[in-house]
């Protein structure tokens, strides 16, 4: 039917993408380290052994995965309904109908903030799908797409 | 309404409520501290403890500043967050009800805790967490004269007057019982041969002596005929724990209706009774085991909209023959179950995927296991024999959009038949991993209020059928919105 034209999110969001995969990295870099510095002493196994493995692992987390999951991210939004696409392994397209959404937020976190994104999320009475979440909007998108959605909620009650 | 969209706070003793509460958490860090600060005496220590709690407290203040609820003419708006700022707009058209609860603490403070259901699954979507008593009250008219709603009726006990509309018989619990029989039961009685063997003065060692039997005679008697005589005895076992299993639970078991909602009365210890509002049903699913099948019986049940008392897999009829599930089916939605080769079989390539990804991780562990222990390699006829159930498990898998129902098929040694009205799904999502894009698969994952866990999926699809699907559906609910039917009309035949 009607073919489906994605946006993609703002680019503040790889941005996010990266600072948190580099917080995150940073974190288990600092524990196989600390693995290592106790192998050398304990085992007197050579430097290296762990940390070099997830390093390389973790480079791969840090610098390719964020672009390729933030390409990955999209929506596309009709008549009454929200799409939005994401995932690198499995890909997911979830559609959303205005009329089901119960209450919606826009949220922001700290890395977020330092971005200039914002987050949609679409609450329905769904059980397992039931947080709709649209990451990386301006602020002026997340809530222009909340004042839409609200706009029909009322319009249409029950 | 009365221009109050001022921004209003929760009662000013949370913010030491919570940090009460939040001081198990605490405990951690302080033993911490206390290990660091052991040598620095106990001045430091106080101070260092002074100061974790004073920061705490000053992160709880805030985090009360931050949250403020606005009663806006269509909405409730409540702010919250120290780091992740939220804002939720809660629409007034969407708020089912308002819910008061007080604990002990609440109580001796004066305090409510105020709750707006909207039908949404997450616990605290309109959580003020708490306000005072007064305020709460005022609040829930408030809202409930927005809303127009009159008082929730309670429950009368005069249900007991009703026709009943499905029973099981004792003739008919005996009959569920013996189809009761599974495998869990036998792993519980070995179980608690085991633990009761230890609580017991004697064990069955004692017992193999008084018997005057030797270790060497015992195994002795491991003959073919010991080993099917203990088969028997285990399937006697668990058939009679199936039995009582089910009297406990379904004895007196009654389902009628009350106008727009189902009543069921059942259990012999401890008596149950529930209402199920008809308006909460979103989903209806039969299932049987291969035998159960045999005899053309099987079991209702309805999946209800989350809320508070009722939510989740609602049992309608433990055990029904035909007829009586059409009724019960009729009775709770006007569902109607469709003849078996009516259902469209997802993909050929379904069964071997869902046969491979079962088998293969275990066949492979075995095989590099045997590299190491040779006797591992005896376990390969395992993930064989998982193959092959999963091959005929997954082969009766199929849907078809019936009317405005979508009705769903699967397993073999169980199979469940869902039916579930286009007009209660939520949302939709489209899923390929890795191996089904390589398959050119894809799965259709329906999400709708209180769906147990896993849901409702329709697997390996073609991917253009898994799309023309998705896009039928779609079409089929936005039919629905404009002709205005946007939910189900659910009424009593």
């Amino acid at each position: 039917m009607t073919a489906i034209t994605w946006t993609p999110l703002e680019p503040g969001q790889l941005k996010a993408m990266r600072i948190s995969a580099a917080i995150t990295g940073a974190i288990l870099l600092a524990v196989a380290i600390g693995l290592d510095v106790g192998l050398l002493l304990n085992a007197k196994m050579p430097f290296g052994l762990v940390t070099v493995p997830v390093g390389l692992v973790l480079l791969h987390f840090v610098f390719v995965t964020p672009a390729r999951r933030f390409r990955r991210w999209g929506y596309a939004k009709t008549e009454d309904e929200l799409h939005v696409a994401h995932g690198v392994l499995v890909h997911t397209e979830t559609s959303v109908a205005f009329h089901r959404v119960q209450h919606i937020d826009v949220a922001q976190g700290p890395i977020e903030r330092m971005c200039g994104v914002w987050e949609l999320v679409l609450n329905t009475s769904g059980t397992l799908n039931s947080r709709i979440r649209l990451p990386g909007l301006s602020r002026a998108t997340a809530e222009a797409l909340r004042d839409e959605i609200r706009q029909r909620i009322r319009a249409e009650p029950e | 309404m009365n221009g109050e969209a001022q921004p209003r706070r929760l009662h000013p003793i949370i913010p030491i409520v919570s940090l009460v509460k939040q001081l198990p958490e605490m405990l951690i860090p302080a033993v911490g501290l206390i290990a660091l600060a052991r040598d620095e005496g106990v001045g430091t220590l106080l101070l260092a403890v002074g100061a974790l709690l004073a920061v705490a407290l000053a992160f709880q203040i805030l985090a009360w500043w931050r949250f403020t609820y606005r009663l806006l003419p269509n909405e409730m708006y409540i702010e919250s967050g120290v780091f992740t700022r939220n804002r939720r707009s809660i629409p007034w058209d969407r708020v089912q009800d308002v819910d008061i609860e007080r604990g002990p603490l609440a109580r001796a403070l004066g305090l409510a805790k105020v709750k707006l259901e909207t039908g949404a699954s997450g616990s605290d979507e309109g959580l003020l967490d708490s306000i005072a008593l007064a305020d709460a009250l005022a609040l829930r008219d408030e809202i409930r004269a927005r809303r127009g709603m009159v008082a929730a009726t309670s429950l009368d006990d005069e249900a007991a007057e009703l026709p009943p509309v499905f029973q099981m018989t004792v003739p008919r619990i005996l009959q569920a019982g013996l189809f009761n029989f599974s495998v869990i039961w036998l792993v519980v009685i070995v179980g608690a041969i085991q633990y009761f063997d230890e609580l017991l003065p004697w064990s069955m060692d004692d017992i193999e002596e008084w018997i005057g039997l030797h270790q060497q005679e015992i195994l002795g008697f491991v003959s073919p005929v010991t080993v099917v005589l203990a088969l028997v005895l285990f399937l006697l076992l668990g058939t009679v724990a199936g039995v009582i299993e089910m009297f406990v639970r379904n004895y007196g078991f009654t389902l009628s209706v009350d106008g727009r909602t189902l009543r069921r009365v059942r259990g012999l210890l401890t008596r149950s009774e529930v209402a199920i509002p008809l308006r909460r049903i979103q989903a209806a699913r039969t299932g049987a085991h291969w035998l159960k099948r045999r005899y053309g019986l099987c079991g209702v049940d309805v999946q209800t909209m989350g809320g508070s008392a009722i939510g989740g897999m609602q049992d309608l009829a433990p055990l029904a023959n035909a007829s009586e599930t059409e009724r019960v089916l009729a009775l709770a939605g006007r569902f109607e179950r469709i003849a078996p080769e009516r259902f469209a079989p997802v993909a050929p390539l379904h069964r071997w995927r869902e046969a491979l990804t079962e088998a293969l991780p275990l066949a492979l562990i075995l095989l590099a296991a045997g590299f190491i222990y040779p006797p591992a390699w005896w376990g390969l006829p395992l993930p064989v024999v998982i193959g092959v159930v999963q091959l005929i498990a997954a082969r009766p898998h199929g849907w078809r959009l019936e009317g405005d129902v979508l009705h769903v098929r699967e397993g073999w040694f169980s199979q469940d038949h869902w039916l579930l009205p286009v007009a209660n799904i939520q949302s939709i999502s489209l899923n390929t991993g890795p191996v089904q894009r390589r398959l050119d698969l894809a799965t259709v994952a329906i999400d709708s209020a209180g769906a147990p866990a896993g849901g409702l999926r329709i697997r390996d699809l073609t991917s253009s059928d898994a799309r023309a699907l998705v896009e039928t559906l779609r079409a089929s609910q936005q039919n629905l919105r404009s002709t205005g039917r946007s939910r189900p009309v659910l009424s009593v035949a």
